[in-house]
């Protein structure tokens, strides 16, 4: 390995490390790509679903870019650690897409408070109110 | 003698009617007190009546309103709850007026009998009411599961994609929708199975199809949390998998 390569996993590594994501070693990640809602909005459960998708939006957000150690340094089959930073686009020709687990853990929130409210919606059913005037 | 038996005669009928005087004096007073206490208790009988359907109609608003709140609730469940509580808040007000100008124990005890058993508003529209809108909120908390499952699962094919064994998280993932189902399986004919009950109907079958209904609900609420738990243990997993401590 390079100096410089050495150098670039060792950031990457720091990074990955603060920020927790993992990458799939596909070449897709360089280009925009259009985010796609994976769940299907509701009108009934109060609360939107979030994307687990963290691809670049419409938003005014910078697009998360990849940075990975080398390619050539990376041994095939093997789940290369690769993380989202904000930054100018990257000239890497192997990028991956991250999984932000934090979107799960918020939808896993949402459902808690649906769940409650349903615990208070069985609460109020009372079959003991009697009809005396 | 004569003069003498007249005397006794007169001191007799004298006496008589001195001993009488009190009670003809008593019976005199006594008339109108009764008469007033009559008019005094029909008086309270009628406020009595008048607050048991002001009960009633101010419950009615409030699940008129609960049903208008309600962004769960299925357009028509909402359409035959609302149509049934209109219904009875219109003949209850009109009830209101006839108590008002009411002159007889007869005519307010027929207001009472209409007002419970033609209406029933505690013991039937109310947990009604309430059985359809958790009905439907639980389909709805299905509707959530269901999605995180998929959110989770799209997660975890992302792993795989990666090179991380992620079999136990589908597992999971396939547990915790197995029990998504059994819960709305338990929840979703709720509504359906109380919405056809009128008053005629209680206490029997209403009352037994009623405890039926929320048993279902709270049977199929544990179903809910237990897929929700599972879901969460899978996220862990897929966390500790791929080494991310966000979930």
């Amino acid at each position: 390995m390079t100096s410089k390569g050495l150098v670039f996993a060792l950031v990457s590594a720091m990074v990955l490390g603060a920020c927790g994501g993992i990458a799939r070693p596909d070449s897709r990640a360089i280009r925009p790509e259009p985010t796609v809602a994976e769940s299907p909005a509701t009108s009934s459960g109060g609360t939107q679903a979030p994307a687990i998708d963290p691809s670049p939006t419409s938003t005014a957000v910078a697009r998360p870019v990849q940075a990975e150690p080398e390619p050539a340094e990376s041994s095939p089959g093997t789940p290369s650690a690769t993380v989202t930073s904000d930054g100018p686009p990257s000239t890497t020709t192997s990028t991956g897409e991250s999984i932000d687990l934090a979107e799960v853990r918020d939808v896993l929130d949402a459902l808690d408070a649906l769940l409650g409210g349903l615990d208070s919606h069985i609460d109020s059913v009372d079959l003991e109110e009697g009809e005396t005037p | 003698m004569k003069r003498t038996t007249r005397l006794v005669a007169s001191l007799l009928a004298g006496l008589m009617v001195t001993a009488a005087l009190p009670a003809m004096a008593q019976t005199e007073t006594e008339v109108p007190a009764t008469e007033e206490r009559i008019e005094h208790g029909f008086e309270q009988l009628r406020e009595r009546v008048l607050k048991a359907l002001d009960r009633r109609l101010v419950r009615i608003d409030r699940l008129q309103s609960e049903i208008k709140a309600s962004e769960t609730i299925e357009p028509e469940n909402a359409a035959h709850l609302t149509a049934d509580l209109s219904a009875s808040q219109g003949q209850l007000t009109a009830l209101v007026a006839h108590a008002k100008s009411a002159t007889t124990f007869e005519e307010l005890g027929a207001i009472v009998d209409e007002m419970v058993y033609e209406h029933r508003i505690f013991a039937l529209r109310t947990p009604q009411t309430w059985l359809v809108l958790t009905s439907d909120f639980g389909v709805s908390v299905a509707d959530r599961l269901d999605a995180a499952a998929q959110t989770l699962a799209d997660a975890s094919a992302r792993a795989a994609e990666a090179g991380y064994d992620v079999s136990e998280v589908e597992a999971l993932i396939d547990d915790a929708r197995t029990a998504t189902n059994e819960g709305l399986a338990l929840v979703e004919p709720v509504a359906e199975a109380v919405l056809p009950l009128e008053p005629v109907d209680v206490p029997d079958p209403a009352r037994a199809i009623m405890e039926e209904a929320r048993s279902d609900m709270s049977a199929g609420r544990d179903a809910y949390h237990n897929a929700r738990d599972t879901l969460r243990r899978a996220a862990e997993l897929l966390a500790e998998i791929v080494g991310s401590d966000a979930a």
